[in-house]
């Protein structure tokens, strides 16, 4: 099928697959550090920073796209570094939008998995720190797995970062989502409901690769 | 071959001149001709926040077309005028069988009372850009021109680009304000069913597209300086003359005629819109 679009649409794609990918990996690795950290805590506390980061999910992203903005542009904070509409201000903005969901999704999990694990290395007299992080991660294989598609797909269908912070720049910031933003506001919808399509495709590709991973991985682990 | 470090500027374009093409086309012809390693970086707003990104130097140089907030800005002194390089009209659209009878309206200003007398009689819908663009302030002049602010459910507020308002406005057999190159352009792609050209009013209606370069500090480098003046004495030789062949019937060249267009500007930026 012709597709009338200035960019080749491979090039959004791998655009949109390469912001939203480091967005949600780095969103990924700060949130599993930080449910590890905090998951030794008492229960009251964990349910505290839970219902801290389950309020921070709602925040819309069009919010989080004006702060990066407010933080980026040449008078703001982080003017100097000159990174406003360019692909790192979407990552930056993909990040803060992917964290709190995956905080969610991976802290009481953590605390009740570690609480576990704690017991049984006691019962057995080991002590090491190392065996304990290896043990916890190894039963949280599926539920990681789970968690990154999550922080993903929310980093790559969202809108509002990628146009506030981003500006949709032909051939240098424009992803999936705002190409089909502006080809709908240029009347050309056949070329925006392709897109939408590529865009569903890529989400539904993305899970079942990263479930056959997590099973592959999972598999691995349990090599009695 | 010279290894000369690449200039990255940011460009801020009001909606027409993207959507319709003629940017790009410029902006190519214009690092294809003077050979200077240049990228630019397009963003697409309205000309209010093209002039906004423009201010705070997000952008380093804007394409816009509303006189009165470029003058604003003007005389702040937070931008300078490179040149205005074409213009157009203005066109007062709406349905065919023309409820309103704006077609037979004397001017511009004759033909928007008409409009508002006919949309709070609930007989006819205006469809409004509402984003500050140019089109958007020059619809606001000519209602503060009247003495009337329109509101209610004849009066439609989209807040988005011209292409799209003029399709919720064709879908809606509705009358709108639209710049002449996304009319044509629209009309060219087969996309206007209901909608037809019903008033002119060159007086009134003069669209005029210019130039603007930041004076925030990082858009004073050097560099970025003289590509902005290699663009200005481009936009007013080639540039002109890639108007005038590819772009006919959409936008006309300013060539042999500057100052009355520049007359037409300041009359234009001297009226005052009571928002």
């Amino acid at each position: 099928m012709y597709l009338d679009l200035n960019e080749h649409i491979v090039n959004i794609v791998i655009r949109s697959l390469y912001v939203s990918g480091v967005a949600s990996l780095l969103a990924f690795i700060t949130a599993i550090v930080l449910c590890y950290y905090y998951s030794g805590r008492s229960r009251r506390s964990i349910d505290l920073i839970a219902s801290i980061f389950e309020a921070l999910v709602g925040v819309p992203t069009t919010i989080i796209g004006l702060l990066v903005y407010y933080l980026l542009y040449p008078n703001g904070p982080l003017g100097f570094m000159r990174l406003l509409y360019t692909p790192y201000a979407i990552i930056i903005g993909q990040f803060l939008v992917a964290l709190p969901i995956a905080v969610v999704s991976l802290i009481r999990q953590f605390y009740n998995v570690r609480k576990r694990i704690r017991e049984l290395i006691l019962s057995l007299g080991l002590q090491s720190s190392r065996v304990e992080i290896i043990l916890v991660l190894r039963e949280l294989t599926p539920i990681l797995a789970s968690t990154y598609l999550l922080a993903f797909s929310r980093c790559i269908g969202e809108l509002g970062v990628a146009m506030i912070a981003g500006g949709a720049i032909e051939g240098y910031t424009s992803v999936l989502t705002t190409t089909i933003a502006v080809q709908t506001s240029m009347g050309n919808f056949e070329e925006a409901l392709v897109l939408g399509l590529v865009l569903i495709s890529l989400t539904l590709l993305t899970a079942i690769l990263i479930k056959s991973l997590s099973k592959i991985l999972a598999g691995a682990f349990h090599y009695e | 071959m010279q290894s000369e470090k690449q200039v990255l500027i940011f460009i801020s374009t009001t909606t027409s001149l993207y959507q319709v093409g003629l940017l790009d086309d410029l902006l190519s012809d214009f690092k294809n001709s003077s050979r200077i390693n240049v990228e630019f970086k397009i963003l697409v707003k309205g000309s209010g926040e093209a002039l906004r990104l423009l201010v705070d130097g997000s952008s380093c140089i804007a394409f816009t077309h509303a006189p009165s907030l470029e003058k604003t800005y003007l005389e702040q002194g937070k931008i300078e005028r490179l040149t205005i390089f074409a213009h157009n009209e203005f066109i007062i659209v709406g349905p065919r069988d023309d409820p309103a009878n704006v077609s037979s309206a004397d001017n511009a200003i004759d033909a928007f009372k008409r409009i508002f007398n006919a949309g709070v009689s609930g007989k006819v819908l205006f469809v409004s850009r509402s984003d500050l663009s140019g089109t958007h302030v020059r619809e606001l002049m000519l209602w503060s021109l009247i003495g009337v602010k329109p509101h209610g459910n004849w009066y439609l507020r989209t807040g988005q680009g011209m292409t799209q308002t003029l399709l919720i406005a064709d879908n809606l057999n509705a009358y709108t304000l639209v710049d002449e190159g996304t009319w044509r352009t629209l009309r060219e792609q087969g996309k206007i069913r209901n909608l037809v050209e019903l008033k002119r009013d060159p007086r009134l209606l003069i669209n005029v597209y210019s130039v603007y370069l930041s004076k925030a500090p990082n858009c004073r480098e050097n560099s970025i300086l003289e590509v902005a003046y290699k663009l200005k004495e481009y936009l007013m030789t080639r540039g002109q003359e890639l108007l005038e062949i590819k772009y006919r019937d959409k936008f006309r060249s300013v060539k042999d005629k500057i100052e009355q267009v520049i007359e037409a500007w300041s009359t234009l930026s001297n009226i005052i819109v009571v928002e």
